[in-house]
């Protein structure tokens, strides 16, 4: 039985293959068109996701998508009124999920659609290993619920409570992110790193927004908030009621910023944490499985871990929409078979991966640019770990790309964590970032109770918790005292975890600075070819990749210089109407 | 005093004091935009200026920037008036739209033009109207086309397109007629002319009633095979059944007719014809990618705008037929669609120094036949012009699709490289190389060995392209492999080196002729992202293969047959029936083998002939209805699909 899951035509949009119940693949899609969260239909995740089983469309038993279209479009027309955007229209269409998976993936056979909160719940216990566990989903809404409450047992799945929109957490936290100048659906884990920086010194005004209210429910006050028919997630009374008018993007971060990120944190902490004690009472189960949007903002998350009333914590690595794909998948393959997936996600390495004669040759064209460390990992290990104690940032291509937004070892930008200038040098040069941002660590899981409060595994990267290493860690250890580390083992990620144990041998120092291996604005890297621009214009001092090694001294002169050049779009007027909406490769007319 | 506000490219700053416009620095893959890097204000004492506005063939694409028609005209006038030569500014630039010219040339009047010359017309297609367009999301436009369609079928469907197109390029010729007229300052058009000889548009027919398609397809090989052999009254007679059956909808059976009438010597219908290819090419389904050319109804839009607003005009159609050297305008004077060759350009430049020696008023017009007999041709060196011309067979390669002459084509442009300069064959090779590897040329070997040679490549001459351009590389092997055998052998070891042991051929990569992709497929809207797989709008599609030619493929095909209920897809092997496919509407896996002794060492063409659709006699009241929910819709049939075609040696 194959199963695809689609999420899609709203955030980032993703695909999955679920084999007999195993996850055997999942991709978002902004990794191929180097759109960052591309929400378009995931035409290519869709065809890496049967290549990389040997499928094709003909395998394909079901596809099933992440939300009900009719019911979602309800709750659109709600939203618009009678002042609906022309320009939407289109995408305000219930037919158009169906319509595209048969005319743009071809696919003829069963489809099936699922509530959009159901896919977030089952991609997070139907993944969890568990077969017993309460469900949490936080987001900024779906159809029409924005927080659900539920239980899974084996195959079932009940979903016993919901708040419903507006009234919606990732809302709240979205129309902050937006007063404080960010972009929603976005930048959203900008203002919890901020948060570090502050005092809940306005949490009393953030609570006139949310009123909590018996059981599971809570309520916002709608005064305050302008998304449901307008244009703005918030209207002029919250600038009244904060006192300053909202920041817009390029202002300064002042003080009074870092006080609403951090009172906006604190209330969303605390109201998570009387959540998840409700649910706990309502299931009386002893593990918590979590997903949607909310449930990746990993300082909660670690609170949820540390205070809250469930012995364990399950939270899904992509628990995003991209995530509602698994969920989807999980749930036709209950329809369809009447049993529970098979799978447990103890990883995320489910994307495109690089055959090695495929990838010499590519690096054979390049020319001499590169170090050949084919059959000497060892070689290759201590040629890195060189680096990294000489101070240098390098980038790190390993076998199959992570699904999720988090780099964990395959496509990540690596750095000696306790060199004090490296998270500056990374903030400022490779992710042009704001400075405020802390970067998290990998550790190896057998060291990681040495350095960090952290009493089990977090492969994911999806919890805070505080440093008390012997170490000296200043370039993972927020201005808080915490980090959001990464356990890393062999059996997951064999050379990643060699490098961090010839790391620890040379240094003592049992983990490395792991970041994203992307610049600003670009999702992580995917191919080797997206690696090298990478490479070369975030000014790495070295790639990993695969068995080979770049140099940024010994790679050619001018490659900063043609990179630029070979990225660059001619450049034209600033008016609508001359702008193509052609690639230039496509070069439809000159 | 107004601020001052940018010029295309040139931004304002001060410089010494002095406010200016500069541009960005030229980098190595070189821009779309002149090499001029500032512009000044002008000031008392200063020349006449000329302030020239353009496209790609304004721009010298190609010739960039060695010779230009700005440069060119520069160059005619110093020779013309050595005293007072007019500062000729260039603001022509490649991808030119009508709304950023309108901005341009108002923008230009901060520079104090004493006469403003504009070469447009080429870009005048159907993406001045997207909305109209079964693809483009505009619910409206959408919308118009059902109504047309309705109330007049394909041909209804064009005159609308076209009637948009042409009132949209009236009004931006109305707005600079009256900034002009408001500065007193005089405007030259200048009405392009393009390669009516060479440019061939293959667009597959639309759907038609019955058995037309099938007879259709069946007319146009019957005209390709009469015209290889010469058979040109059944050649004409063919393209002429085709008309009848398409209306006139597609430009293809133009096309046969203008090479059956040039074959019998009928000159004045030979052009007629390749005019109304170029006219029937702006068919407005934004299906297939075509070139951008100016058509009969742009020329004569120009000559009637420059009547009514009184502007100053350059016939080039007149003028480049004027020496009566070739029958129809062909390589002499283009080396694509629209770009003109040093001659070209010196032609037309010689017809803009004359019009502009009028409109400043320096005496007498001269006589436009004597300046191009007179003045000395624009000087390039062999190594650019070599440059340039392999260039074109780059161009002619990923541009043009297989029809009746393209492989002579892109060998004549490699022979003339070659003529121009022997030392390209090494860049040959250099191209051969970075084609081969799924990898930006950038990061390439051949780049780096590319940028030290004299022969360096830029964007324009499409070196950036991502495909593999089978036909190119074929062609500079057989080329190479006539002119120095070694160097042939050595483009055909570099494929192999670099040759994948499997992959998908449906990718873009190999896709034998890059044309043969559904153009909507490939744009980035936002609803329309793609399709996950090959939709052939043709009876045949061919992908390119490098093999060793030593071992046998397997090809694990996934294909159906969108409409039809069954039928037999046939493969070819470099020519060679290899067998076929059983297929119907529905998705089928099979695995086909294709023994060694088909194959070929280096590149391998595999093609895939499809049975025509199963004939359907509702279909524009179906695409109608579909365009007035605002869907999008096909206007053309599917042969078939191809999910994948996974190779393996």
């Amino acid at each position: 039985m194959n199963i695809v899951g689609i999420s899609a035509l709203y955030h980032e949009s993703a695909c999955c293959l679920l084999q007999d119940g195993r996850l055997s693949a999942a991709a978002m899609e902004e990794r191929f068109t180097r759109i960052k969260h591309d929400p378009r239909l995931p035409v290519h995740a869709f065809r890496y996701c049967l290549a990389a089983a040997g499928l094709t469309i003909a395998d394909v038993d079901c596809i099933a998508w992440y939300e009900l279209p009719q019911k979602k479009l309800a709750r659109q027309l709600w939203s618009v009124g009678s002042q609906p955007d022309a320009a939407e229209t289109a995408h305000r269409n219930a037919a158009l999920p169906e319509m595209l998976i048969r005319e743009r993936l071809g696919h003829t056979g069963p489809l099936l659609f699922f509530d959009h909160h159901r896919s977030h719940a089952a991609s997070a216990f139907f993944y969890s290993g568990w077969d017993r566990a309460a469900v949490l989903t936080v987001d900024g809404v779906g159809e029409w619920a924005t927080t659900t409450y539920g239980r899974g047992l084996d195959a079932a799945l009940d979903l016993f409570e919901e708040v419903r929109f507006p009234h919606s957490l990732g809302l709240l936290y979205a129309a902050l992110t937006a007063y404080l100048g960010f972009r929603i659906n976005s930048d959203e884990y900008k203002v919890m790193g901020l948060a570090a920086y502050g005092e809940p010194r306005f949490a009393d005004r953030i609570w006139r927004l949310i009123s909590d209210r018996p059981g599971g429910q809570f309520e916002l006050d709608m005064r305050y908030f302008d998304f449901v028919a307008g244009k703005s997630m918030f209207s002029p009374v919250l600038a009244d009621l904060l006192g300053q008018p909202p920041r817009q993007p390029h202002d300064s971060i002042e003080s009074f910023h870092q006080d609403v990120a951090a009172s906006v944190q604190h209330v969303l902490e605390a109201l998570l944490l009387r959540k998840v004690r409700y649910l706990h009472q309502r299931t009386g189960e002893r593990r918590l499985c979590m997903a949607g949007g909310v449930a990746l903002n990993s300082v909660a998350n670690g609170r949820i871990r540390r205070e809250g009333p469930f012995d364990d914590l399950f939270i899904q690595p992509a628990a995003g929409d991209a995530g509602g794909c698994l969920g989807a998948a999980a749930l036709a393959h209950v329809q369809l078979t009447g049993r529970r997936p098979d799978t447990s996600l103890t990883h995320v390495l489910l994307g495109p991966q690089f055959e090695p004669d495929g990838v010499a040759r590519l690096v054979q064209a390049t020319g001499p640019a590169a170090q050949d460390f084919r059959g000497r990992e060892n070689a290759l290990l201590e040629d890195v770990v060189d680096r990294l104690v000489a101070g240098q940032v390098v980038g790190w291509f390993q076998g199959r790309m992570e699904f999720g937004p988090r780099a964990l070892g395959a496509r990540s930008i690596l750095a000696d964590p306790t060199d004090p200038m490296a998270r500056e040098r990374i903030n400022r040069l490779v992710k042009q970032r704001e400075l405020f941002r802390p970067f998290a660590p990998s550790v190896l899981t057998d060291h990681a109770a040495a350095h960090f409060d952290l009493p089990h595994t977090s492969p994911f990267m999806l919890e805070t918790c505080a440093v008390r290493s012997p170490l000296a860690l200043p370039a993972i250890t927020h201005v808080d005292g915490s980090a959001r580390p990464q356990t890393v083992d062999a059996a997951t990620t064999p050379r990643f975890a060699a490098l961090l144990r010839a790391f620890y041998r040379r240094t003592g120092c049992p983990m490395l600075l792991n970041t994203s291996f992307n610049q600003a604005g670009e999702p992580i890297v995917c191919t080797p070819a997206d690696a090298l621009f990478c490479f070369v214009n975030a000014g790495l001092d070295a790639l990993v990749l695969e068995d080979w090694l770049f140099d940024r001294v010994a790679m050619p002169d001018n490659w900063s210089e043609l990179v630029a050049a070979w990225g660059s779009e001619p450049p034209v007027l600033a008016d609508a109407a001359s702008r193509s909406p052609l690639g230039e490769n496509l070069y439809t007319f000159v | 005093m107004t601020t001052p506000e940018p010029i295309s490219i040139w931004q304002p700053g001060v410089v010494d004091g002095r406010a200016v416009f500069q541009r960005p620095g030229l980098h190595p893959f070189g821009d779309h935009y002149a090499d001029r890097l500032q512009l000044n204000p002008k000031r008392p004492g200063d020349p006449a200026r000329i302030c020239f506005f353009g496209e790609s063939a304004a721009a010298g694409y190609l010739l960039a920037r060695h010779v230009t028609p700005a440069k060119a005209l520069q160059a005619h006038l110093r020779h013309l008036l050595p005293e007072d030569t007019p500062d000729v500014i260039d603001l022509a630039r490649t991808n030119e739209r009508l709304a950023s010219l309108v901005e341009t040339v108002k923008r230009s009047f901060q520079l104090s033009p004493d006469l403003l010359i504009i070469y447009a017309g080429n870009n005048w297609n159907l993406l001045e109207t997207p909305e109209l367009s079964p693809y483009f999301p505009s619910e409206r436009g959408k919308q118009q086309m059902a109504e047309a369609l309705l109330a007049g079928g394909l041909d209804a469907l064009a005159e609308l397109a076209l009637r948009e197109r042409l009132a949209r390029a009236w009004r931006a010729l109305a707005e600079i007629a009256e900034v002009a007229r408001a500065n007193s300052t005089p405007v030259v058009l200048v009405v392009p002319e393009v390669n009516l000889a060479d440019w061939e548009t293959l667009q597959p027919a639309p759907w038609l009633p019955g058995d037309g398609l099938e007879r259709w397809y069946a007319l146009l090989e019957d005209a390709q095979r009469s015209l290889h052999g010469g058979h040109y009254a059944a050649a004409s007679g063919a393209a002429l059944a085709m008309l009848d059956l398409d209306d006139g909808v597609s430009p293809t059976p133009y096309r046969l007719l203008a090479q059956a009438r040039a074959g019998q010597g009928d000159w004045p219908a030979a052009r007629a014809a390749a005019e109304a290819e170029v006219v029937s090419g702006h068919y407005p389904t934004m299906c297939f990618l075509g070139a951008p050319q100016a058509s009969s109804a742009e020329q004569r839009l120009l000559r009637h705008a420059a009547q009514i607003f009184g502007f100053a005009i350059v016939d080039l159609p007149r003028l480049f037929a004027g020496d009566g050297a070739d029958a129809l305008p062909g390589r002499r004077l283009f080396m694509d669609y629209c770009h003109l060759t040093v001659e070209g350009v010196h032609q037309a430049a010689a017809g803009m120094a004359a019009a502009a020696l009028e409109a400043l008023r320096h005496g007498t017009t001269p006589d436009v036949a004597a300046l191009i007999r007179d003045l000395p041709r624009p000087v390039i060196s062999p190594e650019h012009l070599a440059v340039a011309e392999l260039g074109a067979a780059i161009h002619t390669a990923h541009r043009l699709a297989d029809f009746l002459r393209k492989d002579e084509l892109v060998r004549h442009w490699l022979e003339r490289a070659l003529d121009t300069s022997p030392g390209i064959a090494q860049t040959f090779l250099e191209v051969v190389a970075a084609r081969s590897v799924d990898l930006p040329a950038l990061f390439t070997a051949a780049q780096q060995s590319n940028l030290a040679s004299p022969y360096t490549l830029q964007l324009q001459h499409g070196w950036r392209y991502d495909h593999i351009d089978a036909c190119l590389v074929q062609a500079i092997i057989d080329v190479l492999a006539r002119r120095d055998p070694e160097l042939a052998k050595r483009a055909t070891q570099s494929l192999l080196e670099r040759a994948p042991s499997s992959a998908d051929l449906v990718e873009q990569r190999t896709l034998w002729e890059p044309l043969m992709q559904v153009y909507p497929d490939l744009l980035p809207a936002r609803d329309r992202h793609g399709c996950a797989f090959l939709r052939a709008a043709w009876p045949r599609v061919s992908f390119a293969w490098i093999a060793s030619g030593e071992t046998d493929l397997i090809l694990d095909i996934t294909a159906r047959l969108p409409q039809r209920v069954q039928g037999r897809a046939e493969v070819f092997v470099n020519g060679q029936h290899a067998g076929g496919l059983a297929l119907t509407t529905r998705w089928s896996r099979s695995v086909f083998p294709i023994p060694a002794p088909l194959l070929r060492s280096g590149l391998n063409r595999i093609t895939f002939q499809f049975p025509p659709p199963d004939p359907r006699d509702d279909v524009w009241s179906a695409v109608a209805g579909r365009l007035a929910q605002g869907l999008e819709a096909d206007l053309f049939p599917v042969f078939g699909e191809l999910f994948s075609v996974r190779v393996m040696e």
